[in-house]
């Protein structure tokens, strides 16, 4: 399943970045790919409620408790 | 004068120009000399500034002459890293070659703010090629070589991404330098120049007119000798800015610390124990010498995805914020190979992730604040090891694999965190102690830093290849 996840973003970028790439990196640049899958799998084991709060987008939290 | 002048605070120095010991054109000329003759030893700067320091050091001169100083840091030289934009013909690089002419024709907000306040820009100083973001794995990584520590019996790097801020500070070659930190590019670079460096809280200081790595994850801040200058720094440096929507409009002032109560800090259960051995025998001992100023507490955090969400956030925001240079070709520039393709895979996070991502923040924010709100600070070493070689390959932060657990809840949620020298390890190398606070809090943890500093003498030792200046 990984690898075919791999290989499909591979897709994408051979398609639009193939003429910059040479052949000696591409082992490397499926390796990154293989970093963007475990982070995809570390986020979708986590599990968020189904709650209706927003996320604050952009920004991080920053309470309005914390004082100077 | 007795006092080592390249190795003196902003405080020291400010005080002798007052005194009119030293006048503010020969600070700059003093300066310059060890930028000039030092720096390329460290592979320190990028562009020597020194028409413009001059010509404001002239200006402020002046105005000392007549009594009138702007603040504290009226005279004082300091060097900026080189992804803050400046104009007069001074180019801004982003330490990446294919960018080494690249001009701009205003100042970023920082440098307009600290020339009001009267400091002279020295240098434009060497960083890791955009920033660290394309994932490099070695400190050659820089078209200006690789940044070197002014400290060890080895060749070892100085830290990145805001290489030449620390090694121009740990060398006396400036008294402060500006870095800026997306992910421990401050915090790093203190720890392996044994000096002392702020992440303030995200949108304390403006970021117009600075490179962008992530919209949501970078932040300015001083590199210095002391964490009393960090703080009169950031009071300088703090405020809204209309041109940074990011930046808050609360306002920061300075309270050094009077020894006037004690400190809550939280230790994280067996955050040093992936450390090297003289890295956590000083932590522990550091933790000792806070006794009589903390109490210290040994806390848990929640099992949340830290490093996973920030760093999909980072990918998914440096991929829009570095899109048109990467497809303009301009990465296959770039001095280091796995930075002219490593941009690419960062590109693929999905937007359903970087959602996730965003709304996991929300919750590490929540659990970060309620826990620093029984606490000024939570501890840690600033990083497991001393300095990489200059030769080794490493694993960055931001490449994946190497594990930062207080850098992810620090700069997901925008908290504010300053590392101080704290003893040496390997190869005569120093290491580093961090403390991180609640947002809007720095005057917690500058506290804590400068009773640290009170007590110990490791922010007073200087590199012997700095190589002090008769004076």
């Amino acid at each position: 399943m990984s690898t075919n996840r791999i290989e499909g973003m591979w897709q994408i970028i051979e398609d639009k970045y193939g003429h910059q790439i040479q052949k000696g990196e591409i082992q490397d640049i499926k390796n990154g790919l293989a970093g963007i899958v475990e982070l995809e799998d570390a986020l979708s084991s986590f599990q968020l409620d189904k709650s209706g709060t927003p996320p604050s987008l952009f920004a991080p939290h920053i309470s309005d408790e914390a004082r100077e | 004068m007795t006092l080592p002048l390249s190795f003196a605070t902003i405080r020291q120095l400010s005080g002798l120009i007052r005194s009119k010991e030293v006048s503010p054109l020969e600070l700059a000329t003093f300066f310059l000399s060890r930028l000039e003759t030092i720096g390329p030893r460290y592979n320190a700067i990028v562009t020597l500034t020194k028409e413009l320091a001059l010509e404001q050091a002239a200006t402020l001169e002046q105005e000392a002459k007549r009594g009138e100083y702007r603040s504290i840091l009226h005279g004082i030289p300091y060097g900026a890293k080189d992804l803050l934009a400046t104009a007069g013909g001074i180019p801004t690089t982003w330490g990446a070659s294919p960018l080494r002419n690249q001009m701009f024709d205003y100042d970023a907000t920082i440098i307009k703010k600290l020339q009001a306040h009267g400091a002279t820009l020295a240098a434009k100083l060497a960083m890791v090629e955009l920033a660290g973001g394309f994932g490099y794995r070695n400190p050659e990584a820089s078209f200006t070589g690789p940044g070197i520590t002014p400290w060890g019996d080895i060749a070892a790097w100085s830290g990145g991404s805001s290489s030449g801020s620390g090694s121009a500070v740990a060398a006396g070659l400036v008294p402060f330098a500006i870095g800026s930190e997306t992910w421990g590019s401050i915090l790093t670079p203190a720890n392996n120049c044994g000096i002392t460096g702020l992440r303030p809280t995200f949108g304390r200081i403006s970021r117009h007119g600075a490179m962008t790595l992530s919209w949501s994850l970078d932040k300015i801040g001083p590199l210095c000798h002391t964490a009393d200058d960090c703080g009169v720094l950031l009071e300088a440096m703090s405020g809204y800015d209309s041109l940074d929507p990011s930046t808050t409009k609360r306002g920061f002032r300075y309270q050094p610390y009077r020894g006037d109560h004690r400190f809550r800090i939280g230790v994280i259960r067996d955050i040093a124990s992936n450390c090297e051995n003289e890295v956590k025998s000083n932590f522990e001992e550091a933790l000792s010498s806070l006794m009589p100023v903390a109490d210290i507490e040994e806390i848990t955090v929640p099992d949340f995805p830290y490093e996973a969400a920030t760093r999909t956030i980072l990918f998914a925001e440096m991929g829009s914020a570095l899109e048109d240079f990467i497809n303009s070709g301009g990465a296959r520039e770039l001095t280091a190979r796995e930075d002219r393709y490593g941009g690419l895979a960062p590109s693929m996070v999905l937007a359903k992730d970087y959602i996730k991502a965003l709304r996991i923040r929300d919750i590490i924010a929540n659990e970060a604040d309620q826990i620093l709100s029984k606490y000024d600070a939570l501890v840690a070493p600033t990083r497991p090891t001393v300095a990489a070689k200059v030769e080794g390959e490493f694993t960055s932060i931001i490449r994946g694999k190497a594990s930062d657990v207080m850098g992810a809840i620090g700069n997901i949620s925008g908290l504010p965190a300053i590392s101080v020298p704290n003893g040496f390890g390997k190869y005569g190398l120093p290491t580093g102690i961090q403390f991180m606070g609640r947002c809007y809090n720095e005057n917690a943890i500058l506290g804590i830093a400068h009773a640290y500093q009170s007590n110990t003498g490791w922010h007073q030792m200087y590199p012997p290849n700095g190589n002090p200046t008769p004076e």
